[in-house]
C-alpha cells in the first residue's frame, strides 16, 4: 500500500519524522542525547538535485550518514524505493541498498585509502558485490573517462598522493557511481576546491546525473552552489528542516527568519560591500544536547513572539513546493 | 604606507627553483585594503610572507624593494626587521592562526605576550592594554581570563586577531581570516574589521580565495595567477569590469546570488611553477591567446592605479 502510493508521487525516497540521537556517556550511564537529527520529514522526487543547506553543526552530515544506512535511524523511517529501511535486516542493506546509493565525501584525501591505487579504489565496490573481472575494469576505464581523467591508462595505477584535489575528487565521484546506484549523496563534494575547478566539478556532475538518470542530495553550506546546481532547497537548522522550495525561488524570496538572514549576509563580488555593515543574527545556534522549548530560533530571531518560546511550529506548505516551520505563516 | 616594488621571491627544492612571487608592484595607502585573490598555489601567502619576511628556509631569492612607513626593508637584517618593523609596522594573522592557540594558556597571556616580550612592557601596562583591545574586537572583557578552549571558533579568530593590533601596527596582514567559519560568523567578523578600520585607520592585506568575500574590505584589487599579479585595480573596476582573461575567468565562476547570469569555469590548470610556460603564464588556458603571447606580457598601465599584464591591452 505504502510502495505504490510513494512510487506514484515518483519518489524515490521517503523520510518521515526522522530522528537520529547521539547518546552522551558518562561511565556506563547515558547522561543525554546530541540531538543530530530531531524531527525531519522531506521526500525526494526522482532525477532531481535536492540541495540540503546549513550552517556546521545544524546535521546535515548526520542525516546523510541516516540515508547511507552508516548509522542506525533512532525513530521514524527511512524509505528507499518504497522499503523502509529501518527495517530491513543488515544483510540486505549490505547486498541490495549499498548497490542502489553512492557517497561523495568531503574531504577526498580522507576518503581514499592512500595505500591503494586508483584501479583498486575503483574496483573494491565492484569486488564486494561481485561483479566479473573483465566486467570490473571496463567499467573503470568507463568511469574515468566520464569523469574526465582521460586518457584512463595515465590514472589506473597512480595513488591518491599523486592526484590534485579536483583529480581525486573525480575518482571520489567515479567511485561512487560505479556501481550505477539510482541515488547519490554529495556531502561537501567542492567546498574545499577552488572556485572554477569547483564550478568545473559540479558542472560535470550534473552532466552525469542526466546520463545516468541519478537522483542527488547536494550536501552543502553554500547557498549560491546550491542555487546553481540544484532545483530545491532545504534549510536546516539545530537538527530540524525549517525551509523547503525551489532553489531560485527560496534565495529570491526567502520566508523562514533565519534562511532570510543567512541569504542577506551573503556576499555577490560587489565594490559597495565595503561599506555597508551586515545585519546579523545574535549569539550562536544551540546546544543539540539540550535545545530551546517551542522553535529553535526564537532565542536569537528578530520577529520572536510569546507563542515561539512555548510551542514548536510544524514545517506547513505556504505556497505552491514551499514549506515553512515558523509561526509567522502559521 | 607600503610599497612593494618589483619583489621576486624563489624556493629552492628537489625537484627545481619554485618561481612563487615574481615581479610584483603595489602600493598600499593608510587606512587602505588591497585584497590579493586567485587560485591557491598562486602566490598569494608567498607574497604576504615576503613582505613580513616570515619566510621558510628554502628561499633561494628575495629581491627587488618593499618599503614599509618609509623604511625599505629588503636587504635589511633579520634582527633590525624584528626591532623596527615586525610587530610595530606591521603583523600577520596566518591561515592557521585560530588553531596556533595554546589551549592550556589563557587568553590573557597569549595577546600581552609581543608586548612584554618584544616591547619589554611591564605586564600591569600590558594587561590594560589587553583590555582595551579585546573590547575593541567585541569580546566582553572577563573573556581575557579564559582559556582558548573554551571559546568557539569565532571569538578565537577575535582574539587572534586582537593579538595582532595589540602592538598598534598600521598594516594588518589578513590570509583567509574567515574560510574557516560560518556564514553569520563569518559576516559578524567581517564587520568587526570594517569597524576597526575606520575606528584607527588601519591598512590590510586581505588574502582570500573567495572572490565574493574579498570584495567585503576591498578598496583595491589584486588578481594573482602563477606567482604574477596579473591585473590590479580599484574594486569599482575589477569586480564588475575586470580587463585580463584570467580575472574575467575568476570573476565568472563566481556563482551568484542575486543575479541569473549562468556560471562558467576556466579549463585546465594553472602551470607549475617550476617549469612555468613561456611567455605569459596563463596562456594554456586563455581564450584569447595569440602567437604574441610566447612573450612575457609587460604591465600595462589602463588607468590612473590601474594595471594589467597582458597583451591584449599591449601595443597593437
Amino acid at each position: 500500500m505504502e510502495k505504490s502510493e510513494n512510487m506514484s508521487r515518483g519518489d524515490i525516497l521517503v523520510i518521515k519524522d526522522l530522528r537520529v540521537w547521539h547518546p552522551v556517556r558518562k561511565l556506563l550511564s547515558i547522561v543525554g542525547y546530541v540531538r543530530a537529527v530531531d524531527g525531519v520529514t522531506f521526500n525526494i522526487p526522482r532525477g532531481r538535485i535536492v540541495a540540503i543547506v546549513g550552517e556546521s553543526g545544524c546535521g546535515k552530515t548526520t542525516l546523510a550518514r541516516a540515508i547511507m544506512g552508516l548509522i542506525p535511524a533512532t525513530s521514524g523511517s527511512i524509505i528507499f524505493e518504497g522499503r523502509d529501511l529501518t527495517k530491513l535486516p543488515r544483510t540486505i542493506i549490505r547486498k541490495w541498498y549499498t548497490g542502489q546509493v553512492g557517497l561523495v565525501q568531503q574531504d577526498p584525501y580522507a576518503a581514499m585509502p592512500p595505500f591503494m591505487t586508483v584501479k583498486g579504489i575503483l574496483e573494491e565496490p565492484m569486488k564486494i558485490h561481485g561483479i566479473p573481472k573483465e566486467e570490473r575494469s571496463k567499467r573503470v576505464r568507463e568511469m574515468l573517462t566520464e569523469v574526465g581523467l582521460t586518457p584512463p591508462e595515465d590514472f589506473v595505477f597512480k595513488y591518491p598522493h599523486m592526484l590534485s584535489g579536483g583529480q581525486l575528487q573525480r575518482v571520489a565521484i567515479a567511485r561512487a557511481l560505479i556501481l550505477r546506484p539510482k541515488l547519490v549523496i554529495a556531502d561537501e563534494p567542492v567546498s574545499m576546491l577552488d572556485a572554477s575547478v569547483r564550478i568545473e566539478i559540479l558542472t560535470m556532475f550534473r552532466e552525469l546525473k542526466e546520463k545516468y538518470d541519478l537522483t542527488v542530495i547536494y550536501i552543502t553550506h553554500d547557498f549560491a552552489t546550491a542555487k546553481h546546481f540544484s532545483d530545491e532547497i532545504m534549510v536546516m537548522y539545530a537538527g530540524q528542516i525549517v525551509e523547503i522550495g525551489d532553489a531560485r525561488d527560496i534565495i529570491k524570496k526567502p520566508k523562514h527568519p533565519y534562511t532570510e538572514a543567512l541569504i542577506s549576509v551573503l556576499p555577490d563580488p560587489d565594490p559597495q560591500n565595503r561599506f555597508t555593515i551586515k545585519k546579523t543574527l545574535p549569539g550562536e545556534p544551540p546546544s543539540l544536547i539540550n535545545p530551546p522549548p517551542g522553535c529553535r530560533l526564537w532565542p536569537r530571531c528578530p520577529y520572536v513572539m510569546d507563542k515561539c518560546k512555548r510551542e514548536e511550529p510544524s514545517l506547513i506548505e505556504i505556497q505552491d513546493g514551499r514549506k515553512v516551520k515558523c509561526w509567522l505563516y502559521a | 604606507m607600503l610599497r612593494v616594488e618589483n619583489l621576486r621571491m624563489y624556493y629552492r627544492t628537489m625537484s627545481g627553483l619554485v618561481r612563487a612571487v615574481e615581479d610584483v608592484n603595489f602600493r598600499l595607502r593608510e587606512g587602505e585594503t588591497i585584497a590579493l585573490i586567485g587560485e591557491s598555489g598562486c602566490g598569494k601567502t608567498s607574497l604576504a610572507r615576503a613582505v613580513i619576511r616570515f619566510l621558510p628556509r628554502n628561499v633561494a631569492e628575495l629581491s627587488g624593494s618593499v618599503v614599509i612607513d618609509g623604511i625599505e626593508t629588503i636587504g635589511m637584517s633579520d634582527k633590525d626587521f624584528d626591532s623596527k618593523i615586525r610587530w610595530r609596522k606591521i603583523t600577520y594573522v596566518s591561515q592557521a592562526a585560530i588553531s596556533s592557540l595554546n589551549p592550556v594558556i589563557r587568553v590573557v597571556d597569549h595577546m600581552i605576550e609581543p608586548l612584554v616580550i618584544h616591547f619589554k612592557v611591564p605586564k600591569t601596562d600590558a594587561i590594560e592594554r589587553a583590555k582595551e583591545i579585546i573590547k575593541r574586537v567585541g569580546i566582553p572583557e572577563d573573556f581575557l581570563w579564559r582559556y582558548p578552549f573554551e571559546l568557539s571558533g569565532g571569538m578565537r579568530q577575535r582574539v587572534v586577531i586582537a593579538i595582532s593590533l595589540i602592538t598598534n601596527p598600521k598594516i594588518v596582514i589578513l590570509d583567509e581570516p574567515t574560510s574557516a567559519l560560518d556564514v553569520m560568523t563569518q559576516a559578524n567578523i567581517l564587520n568587526m574589521l570594517k569597524e576597526l578600520r575606520s575606528k584607527i585607520n588601519l591598512s590590510y592585506i586581505f588574502i582570500t580565495h573567495d572572490i565574493a568575500v574579498s570584495s567585503e574590505l576591498a578598496d583595491k584589487v589584486a588578481v594573482m595567477y602563477a606567482g604574477w599579479i596579473v591585473e590590479l585595480g580599484p574594486a569599482e573596476k575589477v569586480y564588475v569590469d575586470p580587463l585580463h582573461p584570467y580575472s574575467k575567468g575568476l570573476l565568472g565562476s563566481v556563482p551568484r546570488l542575486r543575479s541569473d547570469v549562468p556560471v562558467t569555469f576556466i579549463p585546465g590548470t594553472p602551470p607549475s611553477l617550476i617549469n612555468p610556460p613561456k611567455g605569459c603564464r596563463f596562456r594554456p588556458r586563455c581564450r584569447y591567446a595569440m602567437p604574441k603571447c610566447e612573450e612575457i606580457p609587460p604591465v600595462i598601465k589602463t588607468g590612473s592605479e590601474e594595471y594589467v599584464r597582458c597583451w591584449l591591452y599591449g601595443e597593437k
